[in-house]
């Protein structure tokens, strides 16, 4: 009886992930086709869409656009979020709550709601182009990066910042020299997300890019709309996947090696 | 080191956190040198009194002064002082040597002298040779003296404690109660430390302020604190007491006679008028005497209990409790028995007048 439930539970996981990477794994295999359509499962393996991926100059503008518009935005979104859940947690009961809630209020708002109104909002205060779409990453990836950098100072003994202080250290170098090597695998999470984010945003990218400056999903959002060529699409999801997984894995790994370096 | 300087000063100190008053209108003057202890149970404000010498909270009125210089509105980080804290606070990502050398980093001392005196402190607290191990690898007696070391590397105008030892077993604590003063006097640091425990206290101090409420009840070296507590509050916190109502009969000079509704006795040291008293007499100062000796009381034995060093015995005096502390010295210590009938006494000298409040 407990061996056919250890099954059941071990085949309903495995369900729950088949549905939740299936599609993924389904794109990434279609992606290698040596064929024309997208057929799964594919005729014959190829990487001659990758090949014509790179070739594409729209494509590879796109994917390094998107590359520089995330890291951007996760930074700034990091360095806010940074400030904000510093000041969080030193508040007490409803007034942390109420800060909380709206540090993470962009979470809640629908994002294509977001992106008309920000069009709208740049339109008013004149505002365009690359560095609106920055603007907007920021605002949606700050809650992600706010979330992380909060728990981390949450388990972060403030005694710590006292001490350095009655040892002569001002705010900044406390926090750089105490606060930050103590909280940073929390903030590199926190960045992790925000990145993530904005490279494979696409409701609010759609009102806020433009000729010169689309990023990736908006790219792969336009291939959709037009037969022919369609697996190009397979190949630049492959490669923001792929991309994905190097930069979670190498942070896992930073962040890993240090809890095992002082634990 | 000058006689006679004033290291910490505190100027009608107040401090109120929303509606709470977590001390009221405190003055203390600590001398250069002194071992200035703040003894109160938890709430009483002593936490609070040392953070705003600390300038981790503004006080609401008043000012502070660390060797003359007004710091009330000075920030923790530019305060001549430096602590340890009831948690040790040691830096997780950092050596114990980098921990100890950290405050002459902030003070620019350059990297070879700041090497050396590190060192040094690690030696004065016998540590030498876990400079390059972290904190998470000490014991908590070994983080203490670490936590120590970098707050006494700096050479602080005052060393602030902040129930320090709280966090050690018993054994290890009185061991570093000793130590801990040993240093002090041969540093001569004027030091600040916070405790809730009274034997710590009178073992460490100098001077002792009694707080309750925010409010300084008494200050004092320890052996005025004990022998002549001002109130009843006093009394009962920095050890056991005795309470009698007294009513004054007879006064002769400083000498009074009164009737403590059980019998009569004389008291001594009588400077507050009026003929109702308050008076406490401590444990250990009461006598059991034979039966019917002139001027004591007769009672019976309820409750025995033997402690090792000394014998507690609970009394019952027409219907109130005495306490008795014995030595254990005498085998009489040892012979009394539940239910005997004895006399108790003590000397004049012994018995307290406390204020009435």
């Amino acid at each position: 009886m407990n061996r056919l439930g250890h099954i059941l539970q071990i085949g309903l996981a495995g369900l729950a992930y088949l549905l939740i990477l299936g599609p993924t794994i389904v794109v990434v295999i279609v992606s290698f086709s040596a064929g024309e359509t997208f057929a799964f499962p594919p005729p014959g393996l190829s990487l001659r869409w990758f090949v014509e991926f790179f070739a594409a100059d729209n494509m590879t503008g796109a994917f390094l656009f998107s590359l520089r518009v995330g890291a951007t935005a996760a930074i700034a979104a990091t360095v806010l979020a940074t400030l904000a859940a510093r000041f969080v947690v030193r508040q007490r009961g409803a007034t942390s709550g109420a800060l909380q809630s709206l540090f993470t209020a962009p979470l809640v708002f629908p994002a294509i709601i977001l992106g008309l109104a920000l069009l709208l909002f740049y339109r008013t205060i004149n505002v365009g182009g690359p560095a609106g779409l920055v603007l907007a990453h920021v605002l949606i990836g700050m809650p992600y990066a706010f979330r992380l950098v909060l728990a981390s100072l949450q388990s972060f003994n403030l005694t710590l910042e006292e001490a350095a202080q009655s040892l002569g250290a001002g705010p900044i170098r406390t926090f750089f020299l105490v606060t930050l090597p103590i909280i940073w695998p929390g903030i590199l999470s926190g960045g992790l997300f925000a990145f993530i984010v904005s490279f494979g945003e696409l409701n609010v990218a759609l009102f806020l890019t433009g000729p010169g400056y689309t990023t990736l999903p908006i790219e792969i959002f336009g291939y959709l709309q037009f037969p022919g060529r369609q697996l190009i699409i397979a190949a630049a999801s492959t490669m923001q996947v792929a991309l994905i997984i190097v930069l979670a894995l190498t942070i896992e790994r930073l962040v890993g090696l240090a809890r095992v370096g002082r634990s | 080191m000058a006689d006679g300087a004033i290291d910490v000063r505190l100027e009608n100190v107040s401090k109120s956190f929303d509606r709470v008053q977590a001390v009221r209108e405190v003055s203390i003057d600590i001398p250069r040198g002194e071992f200035f202890s703040m003894l109160g149970p938890s709430g009483c404000g002593k936490t609070t009194t040392l953070r705003i010498i600390a300038g981790f909270e503004r006080p609401s009125q008043g000012e502070v002064y660390i060797r003359g210089v007004r710091v009330t509105a000075v920030p923790p980080y530019r305060r001549d002082y430096s602590m340890v804290f009831q948690s040790f606070a040691l830096f997780p990502h950092l050596t114990v040597a980098e921990n100890v050398a950290f405050g002459l980093r902030m003070r620019r001392v350059p990297g070879a002298e700041r090497r050396r005196r590190a060192q040094e402190a690690l030696d004065m607290v016998k540590l030498e040779e876990l400079a390059q191990r972290y904190p998470r690898q000490l014991s908590g007696g070994q983080q203490q003296r670490v936590a120590l070391a970098r707050a006494l590397v700096v050479q602080p105008a005052v060393l602030l404690l902040d129930e320090p030892l709280g966090a050690l077993d018993k054994k290890l604590r009185e061991e570093m109660q000793v130590e801990l003063r040993q240093l002090q006097r041969r540093l001569g640091t004027t030091t600040v430390f916070v405790t809730h425990d009274q034997e710590e206290a009178l073992t460490m101090s100098d001077r002792i302020a009694i707080m309750r409420d925010g409010v300084i009840e008494q200050m004092g070296p320890p052996r005025e604190v004990y022998e002549r507590p001002r109130t009843e509050f006093v009394a009962s916190f920095l050890g056991a007491s005795n309470f009698f109502d007294a009513r004054v009969i007879e006064r002769r000079g400083a000498e009074a006679a009164v009737d403590l509704g059980f019998g009569r006795g004389v008291i001594a040291h009588v400077d507050a008028p009026g003929t109702d008293l308050r008076i406490a007499v401590r444990p250990e100062k009461i006598m059991l005497a034979p039966l019917g000796a002139p001027g004591t009381h007769d009672a019976r034995i309820r409750e025995i209990v033997y402690r090792g060093v000394t014998t507690h015995i609970y009394l019952d005096c027409a219907g109130r409790e005495v306490i008795v502390f014995l030595q254990n010295t005498a085998p009489q210590a040892l012979a009394w028995r539940i239910g005997d009938a004895v006399s108790f006494a003590w000397e004049a000298g012994n018995a307290v007048v406390l204020d009435r409040v």
